[in-house]
């Protein structure tokens, strides 16, 4: 009985067989490429918590980070803006930025608001719980221009940098100050994403986030 | 048929009648913002919204309301009771070695950490105005910090907290700014330095004590401090001994003055004078001065009331400025009244007649001598602030719980046979041993690594030697039953084994034993010490851990440590002869005499202030000295002239216990406070971001009128099926200046609210939006669910349908 069932299930490898085969197994396979290689990547799990992002984090790690003035011993340029603005007697971080036109200084709230989210993040990863209410303050302030900025290390500053006003999409670190720059394409949409692009690679050295 | 009619009946009634109630059941009010926008977790459930061409007040203003958001999203969370008879923040977790406060303390401790701190508002002029004290404990860059340094006098060895000049400071923070010159009772009186403002004066307390301010600016304070009150010919202000009485008043030109009286205790008027408002006068034979700061006066002198401050002579009103010291005399002199280490210096208050937020009062720890060592000797220490006003404690360690290890030369013993872990038979396996007993006070704490099994004593065995060339050496441990030695000699080796608890070594050769010391048994491997003992033969023995000159010893290693610092304590037991031969096992001394010497112990331990990690010797301490592995070695010049070391072993491993706050406030069982629930989506949006989805499924701030932001716009227009439910069109809005917040409930979808923070000029959207981020303050009872604002104050402020 058993030798005549066997003989009836025996199976036939055709062509097709092999290919339908090798398809199956190739869909898991390419599914996995492209999540992990091409797919934009806009959300990220920080410690446990799911976070949004306005674009593409595999994008904005392109991003360059410029130490100008680091802090010293840090060879790291992402470690050197965490040690620079996640620290627990940081008592004010204020968000600079030069008025443009109408129609763009809207931007300025969007990027903000990106950079706060992050920032909080960070400052409750290194706070116990019952440390949480004693985070510093964050406000904003209009420059008349980006020259002649100071900081301390008490309060550090975030300094925006409209397409309007920018040359390159780039993070610069000049000691407690950090310039978050976009460059002008000169079309509003493009100008928008490289905004978000540059305020998303500061976040990424906030969150620690490095996508492989 | 006429039943489903009856239904259809009710439940159009109903419909009708949720219709009518529903608003005003539902309608949402400013005093419940942001309230009504927070999830149920806490966390923000709102989208700020910025027109597309907004102008830069609005970009700031909405920058303003995300900033203050984004600390307002919050869950009332459960804050840890302290363990024993504290009010405040304590820990137990400080690293032994050079472990700073502000390694585990926040930054700036607050009345929610401890009680004792105050917040809440000051009145001046009508309004009101938050405040905070807190207290700063050091900074990470400057740091308060525990050290055990043997090589720092003023610690020698014992753990100390080790506090410097400057660093633990009292802050009285102004959360808003008070521009006084603006609210000031004359031209002449502006708040200023130079024109202080005595007659309606800013009223504080600083740590308990009260203190006004006259005058404001170029970082610099003018204040009056002592006993303050209002004096009349029957109400009086005691200072010390002496009761101020002011019985007649008038007014000379246009400026008022009043009699002041001085009685002493027993109620005699001892001196009298006239003082002009705003002057103040010394009576130098009672040592007082006192300052007028108000008179007022009926036309037949009769007095209604004259404020005055009164104090020792030379500290009524003083000048406080960016920094202080505690060694200035007269009017220069700015410590804290009573105080001799505490002195008052400003924060901010650059500008004229005005506080600006997070201006602030510091009273700050400035000892003469610097730094201070406050040094566990057993005992809570506390390093208090002035007026008893809290205190930073040290408390000693994390767990009070060790295991005493002895360690000491014994010779002519003997040993007989185990029988399984922790047993012994009659029969005896060796005798004329020589050798090092560690004994310990806590029975099971040292345990043999091969078996695990715990013991009170245990024993490192040499035998007189068999031959030139055979060594033995045992490790042995104590029976507790049978009252004798036990020693295991089935498994013999010839040398070169680790663990070895027989050994009979050729030369050249060693054997070592690594003991496991563990209060608990179970405890995890970091609350483990391990004692490492390495023993070779004669003719390698060289040179011991100790070094220095003439230093041999069969011992190589002898070692108590964690598996981190294996060398926290080294124990020098040298050759008392040289002798180990066949008629005699080796006799053994601390170092190189009978008497105590400073190697005959060392520790590892870390600089103060930071630094590698150096060896100290410390044969000769008189105190105890910890070191880093955190193993305590009890007064070593106590024992170690009699060859011992005795040695704490911390149960786990060893930190720092330490408060701020108050000790003896009776135990606290904790409390809730605020858990900032952070934001994890992108909240801000573009007016031309948003989707119908985001509509329909969040609430919405809306920054901006209906001329820059398209959704406030599409509210302000009315449809064929509803009405407008914004009042203001672009085109409508009102001649005037103003701001407007407006809460506006199922504005475009049922159940979720939109906020309309706008406008006249782009200056008025700003101000409507501080008030929104001043909610606290500004709009907390408001029952309207619209405002207009004129100014940033309750005045300002005025409800509308």
């Amino acid at each position: 009985m058993s030798q005549e069932s066997t003989s009836k299930g025996k199976l036939k490898i055709t062509p097709k067989k092999i290919l339908a085969i090798l398809i199956i197994l190739a869909i898991p396979i390419l599914y996995y490429a492209l999540t992990k290689y091409a797919l934009p990547i806009t959300t990220w799990n920080y410690g446990g918590k799911v976070v949004g992002f306005r674009t593409d984090l595999r994008a904005a790690q392109k991003i360059p980070i410029i130490e100008i003035e680091s802090i010293p011993n840090v060879n790291d340029a992402d470690q050197s803006i965490r040690d620079t603005l996640i620290r627990r007697d940081v008592q004010n971080i204020t968000f600079l930025f030069e008025p443009t036109d109408d129609k763009n200084n809207a931007l300025y709230v969007i990027e903000e608001t990106e950079l706060i989210k992050a920032l909080t993040l960070s400052y409750l990863s290194i706070m116990p719980t019952e440390l949480q209410p004693t985070m510093p303050n964050f406000n904003a302030a209009v420059v008349d221009n980006y020259t002649g900025i100071t900081a301390t290390q008490l309060n550090p500053k975030i300094v925006l940098i409209h397409p309007n006003f920018g040359n390159q999409t780039v993070v610069r670190q000049d000691g407690y100050i950090i310039y978050v720059e976009a460059k002008n394409t000169g079309n509003f949409d493009s100008n928008k994403l490289q905004f978000d692009l540059a305020t998303e690679r500061l976040m990424m050295a906030l969150l620690t986030i490095k996508i492989q | 048929m006429k039943f489903e009619k009856s239904i259809a009946t009710f439940l159009a009634a109903l419909m009708s009648l949720i219709s009518v109630a529903y608003p005003v059941l539902a309608a949402t009010n400013l005093g419940q913002y942001p309230g009504f926008l927070l999830n149920s977790d806490g966390s923000l459930g709102a989208l700020i919204v910025v027109g597309s061409s907004a102008s830069t007040q609005d970009v700031i203003g909405a920058a303003d309301l995300v900033a203050r958001l984004a600390q307002a999203a919050a869950v009332s969370t459960n804050i840890p009771g302290t363990s024993a008879n504290i009010n405040g923040l304590e820990k137990n977790t400080l690293n032994i070695n050079f472990g700073n406060i502000t390694d585990e303390f926040p930054a700036a401790i607050r009345s929610f950490h401890y009680n004792g701190l105050q917040q809440g508002t000051i009145s001046f002029r009508s309004n009101n105005y938050n405040y905070h004290e807190e207290i700063v404990p050091g900074t990470s860059a400057d740091p308060i910090y525990f050290s055990h340094d043997f090589g720092t006098s003023g610690i020698n060895g014992t753990e100390t907290m080790v506090v410097g000049s400057n660093q633990l400071k009292y802050r009285y923070v102004f959360e808003q700014a008070i521009n006084c010159t603006a609210l000031a009772t004359s031209a002449q009186n502006t708040c200023t330095y130079d024109n202080p403002e005595y007659t309606n004066p800013i009223k504080v307390t600083l740590l308990g004590k009260p203190f006004i301010m006259v005058g404001i600016g170029g970082g610099r304070v003018k204040m009056l401090s002592g006993s303050v009150g209002a004096a009349t010919a029957t109400s009086g202000v005691t200072y010390g001994s002496y009761t101020i009485y002011s019985d007649l008043g008038g007014t000379s030109g246009s400026t008022p003055f009043a009699r002041i009286l001085v009685k002493d205790a027993s109620g005699n008027t001892v001196e009298s004078h006239v003082i002009s408002q705003g002057d103040s006068y010394d009576f130098t034979a009672e040592n007082i001065t006192v300052k007028v700061t108000s008179a007022k006066s009926l036309t037949d002198g009769t007095v209604i009331e004259t404020a005055v401050v009164v104090g020792p002579i030379n500290s009524v009103e003083k000048t406080y400025s960016s920094s202080c010291d505690v060694t200035s005399t007269g009017t220069s002199d700015t410590r804290f009244p009573g105080e001799t280490s505490w002195c008052i210096q400003v924060s901010g208050f650059t500008n004229p007649g005005a506080i600006a937020a997070n201006d602030a009062i510091e009273v700050v720890y400035k000892p003469q001598t610097s730094p201070q060592y406050f040094k566990y000797t057993g005992t809570t220490i506390t390093l208090p602030l002035p007026n008893n006003y809290g205190e930073i404690g040290f408390e000693g360690w994390n767990y009070n719980t060790f295991a005493t290890l002895t360690f000491k030369y014994i010779e002519g013993i003997s040993a007989n046979f185990m029988t399984g872990a922790g047993s012994t038979n009659d029969t005896q396996a060796a005798s004329n041993l020589n050798g090092i007993e560690i004994d310990s006070d806590v029975a099971g704490s040292i345990v043999d690594p091969t078996t695990t099994t715990g013991y009170s004593r245990a024993y490192i065995l040499f035998n007189q030697t068999f031959g030139a060339t055979t060594y033995p050496v045992l490790i042995g441990f104590y029976d507790s039953t049978h009252g004798r030695i036990g020693v295991d000699l089935s498994s013999c080796d010839t040398g070169g084994v680790e663990n070895s608890k027989c050994a009979q070594m050729t030369a050249p050769g060693w054997t070592s034993f690594k003991f496991t010391i563990s209060y608990a048994g179970g405890a995890s491997d970091t609350d483990k010490q391990f004692l490492f003992v390495n023993v070779t033969t004669p003719d390698i023995a060289a040179a011991c851990e100790a070094g220095g000159s003439g230093c041999t010893s069969l011992f190589t290693s002898f070692d108590l440590g964690t598996a981190a610092l294996p060398n926290g304590v080294i124990l020098s037991w040298m050759n008392k002869t040289a002798t180990w031969n066949a008629g005699n096992a080796p006799k053994f001394r601390l170092y190189t005499s009978d008497s105590s010497e400073d190697k005959d112990v060392s520790i590892q331990n870390t600089p103060a202030g930071g630094g590698a990690v150096v060896q100290s010797d410390i044969g000769k301490a008189t105190q105890d000295v910890v070191a880093n592995s955190g193993a305590i070695v009890v007064a070593p010049a106590s024992y170690s002239g009699g060859q011992q070391i005795v040695v704490k072993v911390p149960a786990q491993a060893l930190a720092v216990k330490a408060y701020i706050g108050k000790i003896g406030a009776g135990a606290t069982t904790g409390g809730t406070y605020q858990q900032i629930v952070p934001v994890t989506s992108s909240v801000a949006r573009l007016d031309s971001e948003i989707t119908s989805s985001d509509k329909s499924s969040k609430d919405l701030i809306l920054v901006g009128g209906p001329c820059v932001n398209t959704l406030v716009a599409s509210l302000a227009t009315a449809s064929a099926n509803a009405t407008a439910k914004y009042p203001f069109t672009c085109a409508s809005w009102l001649a005037r200046n103003f701001g407007s917040i407006r809460v506006i409930d199922d504005a475009f979808a049922t159940g979720h609210q939109v906020v309309v923070v706008a406008g006249t000029r782009a200056a008025d959207t700003r101000l409507a939006a501080n008030v929104l981020q001043q909610y606290d303050t500004l709009l907390t009872g408001q029952t309207s669910s619209a405002v207009e604002v004129t100014s940033l104050s309750t005045s300002g402020i005025t409800a509308v349908s």
